[in-house]
């Protein structure tokens, strides 16, 4: 069973966020503010933190700063009143992997969660299975029912990008920034070809389909 | 550049006073000189035509001391106000961490300058208590707005319920996510009408800011299933990046809420003649003629788009941003229906 630590002073919230986790299969442990969930982590292993940014003692900021200082590299779903852009960069910088905006919606909460767990075991695992395809990221290989391909990595990385969030949009830009690097002189039709390419290769994968959303980008449905 | 104003002006004043010394002692001369013999009763030296130059001399000497004698004492006040005018704008720029200091012994002057010390400090409290209360009040309101919204969303959940219970929690949950929205707008949009946001200006690319901003909106539209139709050129754009993203959040969104099921958003990004203009055209039910110079009103909505959901403060702030960055912006309804928004910047 996972286990979930939660960082939030407003004890009804905590109690709400500590239900609804519960209820959906977690062990959860909730604490008041920063400097709490720093001695909570000394004691035990948890697999994951929700944290909201504004507290006393420690903030949000201040605990996943003082964690990935120390190098423990635990996903970390921060909760936040501040909507505004720099908010979100600043927390982005001190190391969070995700955020929600508050008011939040509980059950939106626990598929973030999921998600970054998951997202934590491909990292981990550099492996990633959707119904009866596995891509293995080291290998650059997608095996499909016993058969075996070797992508070129570009077309890999694509894939395997788009696959690890399924149903979220990537502009062709988020493609060229994060795999080809923000250096790069290619047009970003370059990202057109790749997946004209993929499709073709994976048109009888009944395991997830690649959607173009016009103008705007792609995404991998399953 | 306060170093090079000040000895201008003092300069130019020392100029002027020995040339009006000077025209006054050329033009009125027979008159000074009656002037002088009337009051001396020497009329008999004086009217050797030698002496007459000796006499202008020592008139023209006199406001030449005159002269001098006014920029000195107009040194002791000209200085310490040139200096305080050029602090002051440094103020009005936003700059609200000076504190100004003088040598001058005029009482006067010193009251000044500890008084704008004063009004400096003050200020300065004035825009961290904003920006504080700002973010405060957004914390300290939306938490429990998350607290009823969440439980809500748990009685949602359980299975207990019944068909009218379930509307009243639909009901509980659609207005908690207005009365944040609102939060959110008024916030922001007082933020902007007091300038209190810090302007940040760099360069960014505009057309991926926008697509970004269609997919953050996607859960919006996919449910209503409405195609997008985007057209934009690469457009790099310098402006404030954070500030700008609220625009676009704002039309679009806009644009999705009028659009029927199944509906199409056309979305262009163009140069043209220098400046980026960007139109967004929906295939809703557009807006009614009497009624398209009051949408950017604050908490204006056209007749029954109350119904639709909304707070009417989105398009102001739109609006105020825009203002704020020296951009416009225009509606008019599309040939064959639905409203088209216009931005040009």
């Amino acid at each position: 069973m996972f286990k979930i630590l939660i960082a939030e002073d407003d004890s009804d919230l905590r109690e709400l966020f500590k239900k609804v986790l519960i209820q959906s299969g977690y062990a959860v442990l909730g604490v008041s503010n920063g400097q709490e969930a720093l001695d909570a982590l000394d004691k035990e292993y948890y697999d994951l933190i929700i944290s909201d940014i504004m507290m006393p003692v420690m903030d949000g900021y201040e605990l996943v700063r003082s964690l990935r200082e120390a190098g423990n590299n635990i996903p970390v779903l921060t909760i936040t009143a501040k909507d505004a852009f720099d908010d979100m960069r600043i927390g982005f910088l001190s190391g969070m992997d995700d955020y929600m905006v508050k008011p939040v919606n509980v059950n939106e909460m626990v598929l973030r969660v999921g998600a970054l767990l998951r997202r934590a075991q491909i990292i981990n695992e550099r492996r990633l299975v959707i119904g009866n395809t596995v891509m293995e990221c080291d290998s650059l290989t997608v095996h499909t029912n016993g058969e075996s391909m070797v992508l070129p990595q570009k077309e890999f990385m694509i894939l395997y990008k788009m696959a690890s969030f399924p149903g979220k949009i990537f502009t062709r830009q988020q493609f060229m920034d994060d795999i080809w690097g923000y250096e790069s002189e290619s047009d970003t039709h370059t990202v057109d070809v790749h997946i004209g390419r993929l499709r073709d290769k994976f048109k009888n994968n009944n395991d997830f389909k690649i959607v173009t959303i016009r103008g705007i980008g792609y995404k991998v449905e399953k | 550049m306060k170093k090079r104003r000040r000895p201008t002006h003092l300069w130019r004043y020392f100029i002027l006073m020995i040339a009006v010394g000077f025209l006054v002692t050329v033009v009125f001369q027979s008159s000074l000189i009656m002037i002088v013999e009337e009051i001396f009763k020497v009329k008999e030296i004086l009217s050797v035509s030698q002496n007459r130059w000796i006499l202008l001399g020592v008139i023209f000497a006199g406001f030449l001391i005159g002269g001098t004698t006014t920029v000195l004492i107009s040194r002791k006040y000209f200085v310490p106000i040139t200096k305080l005018s050029a602090e002051m704008q440094k103020v009005a720029q936003g700059n609200f961490d000076i504190q100004i200091e003088t040598k001058s012994k005029v009482k006067a002057i010193k009251e000044i300058y500890s008084d704008f010390n004063l009004m400096v400090k003050e200020l300065n409290a004035t825009e961290t208590l904003q920006t504080d209360f700002v973010s405060n009040v957004s914390h300290e309101i939306k938490t429990p707005i998350t607290a009823i919204e969440g439980y809500a969303t748990l009685l949602q959940n359980s299975n207990e319920t019944t068909a009218e219970q379930a509307e009243y929690i639909d009901k509980i949950l659609l207005n908690t996510r207005r009365l944040s929205e609102l939060v959110g707008n008024i916030l922001l949009l007082s933020k902007v009408d007091n300038k209190a946001i810090q302007r940040n200006e760099s360069e960014f690319r505009l057309d991926e800011q926008i697509r970004q901003s269609i997919v953050l909106l996607e859960p919006k539209w996919s449910k209503k299933e409405i195609e997008f139709d985007v057209d934009m050129e690469d457009t790099v754009f310098s402006g404030d990046e954070k500030l700008m993203i609220h625009i676009w959040n704002n039309l679009i969104d806009n644009a999705i809420k009028f659009s029927p099921q199944g509906g199409e958003i056309k979305v262009s990004l163009k140069k043209e003649n220098g400046k980026t203009k960007f139109i967004i055209c929906d295939n809703g039910p557009g807006i009614p003629e009497n009624e398209a110079k009051h949408i950017f009103n604050k908490f204006y909505q056209c007749d029954g788009s109350h119904k639709i959901e909304g707070n009417g403060l989105g398009l102001s702030l739109v609006k105020n941003i825009l203002t704020l960055s020296g951009g416009e912006i225009s509606v008019r309804n599309a040939e064959g229906g639905g409203a088209e928004f216009t931005v040009i910047m």
